[in-house]
């Protein structure tokens, strides 16, 4: 199905679907659904509590379809409901998710750290941190780096890049204003930049001065 | 691949086109028949979710059901009246009777009661109105002998 339909025809399907039109359902299933499971699955790292969890949010979903009112805010409202069953699960099995590398215990990466971070090279060939690798490797920095960021610095760049939702549709979703989701987009954005560059740079290199 | 507008903060576009390549959805398998497998476990709650919905929304908009919730606040009501209604009690200081709805027995025991209450109160029969009308109560009962046993 096409992802991009305009807003006008999404509403109409979500009437049908409020209305009970399995069909109309069926379609709204296949749209969303990868989004939602992609989104969870880039959270957990997990893809059976991923599944679950996606399965469980349209289940949700459907239970709620037939109040659902809001046209125009869908989107927003069905990656809240996947991001709170989420959290309801986590808690429920006192998990943590699995970050991709070096954060300890869930605690911020702050602006400390990557200041002294920034310290170990000082080399100005480096202010580009992809120069040197290739497009794969430059997107598993990236992610990696994704990972060692806070997790609600992670919720804002997931929402963005993975279900595509505009700031104020993330706002929505996470019940915060506007002007906190552009901040803390920002500032991930910022850790980020520093994070891959730290990761680029790598060990210093060996004096090849002979002894 | 994020097709919303780029906002101002978003200064660094290598950086971003990154991003949607590292996190978009497109690059996470979905597992197989995942869309099939959530269709069937919701689409009897589709139903039966649309079904709940409007019956709800219809009965909660039926007169039947105003109209019921009206009555019993009016039987409530009404039964609240009912129970605390006083029970009048005659006195025998109560005056405002009728002879005719007592009986001979009940006029006996009045009696009996107004002339304790006159030598206690140490009324002066002949003063008021009302002691006239007990006078002549008292000789309407003496004249029937109904207090010659006392």
């Amino acid at each position: 199905m096409d992802c991009t339909a305009p807003d006008s025809r999404l509403d109409q399907v979500l009437a049908l679907a409020a209305a009970g039109n399995e069909n109309a359902w069926r379609s709204l299933v296949a749209r969303y659904s990868a989004k939602v499971f992609a989104l969870i699955f880039r959270h957990c790292r997990d893809r059976e509590l991923a599944e679950e969890v996606t399965q469980a949010t349209f289940v949700k979903v459907v239970s709620s379809i037939g109040r659902y009112k809001e046209l125009g805010r869908f989107e927003s409202w069905l990656f809240r409901i996947a991001m709170n069953q989420l959290r309801d699960e986590m808690r429920g099995r006192k998990r943590r998710a699995v970050s991709a590398s070096g954060l300890i215990d869930g605690s911020e990466v702050t602006e400390s750290w990557l200041e002294a971070q920034a310290s170990i090279s000082q080399d100005p060939s480096n202010h580009d941190p992809f120069h040197l690798v290739s497009r794969g490797e430059q997107v598993e920095l990236l992610r990696e780096a994704v990972g060692r960021l806070s997790e609600t610095d992670q919720q804002v760049l997931y929402l963005r890049h993975t279900a595509g939702l505009s700031f104020a549709q993330i706002a929505e979703s996470l019940n915060q204003p506007l002007g906190t989701v552009l901040a803390r987009g920002h500032r991930a954005l910022g850790k980020l930049r520093k994070l891959v560059q730290q990761q680029d740079s790598g060990p210093p290199p060996h004096p090849t001065g002979g002894t | 691949m994020n097709t919303n507008p780029p906002t101002k903060i978003e200064s660094d576009p290598q950086l971003n086109a990154l991003l949607d390549e590292a996190l978009g959805w497109q690059s996470v398998s979905t597992p197989d028949n995942l869309t099939e497998r959530i269709i069937s476990q919701t689409v009897d709650n589709l139903e039966s979710g649309h079904r709940h919905v409007v019956g709800r929304i219809n009965l909660a908009s039926r007169p039947v059901w105003a109209a019921a919730f009206a009555a019993l606040v009016l039987l409530a009501a009404g039964a609240a009246m009912w129970m605390t209604i006083p029970v009048q009690q005659m006195s025998p200081s109560d005056m405002f009777f009728t002879w005719d709805d007592k009986t001979e027995q009940e006029l006996e025991l009045l009696a009996l009661e107004i002339d304790e209450l006159q030598i206690a109160n140490n009324w002066d029969p002949v003063r008021s109105d009302l002691d006239q009308e007990l006078t002549q109560w008292d000789l309407g009962i003496a004249e029937n002998d109904l207090v010659t046993e006392f």
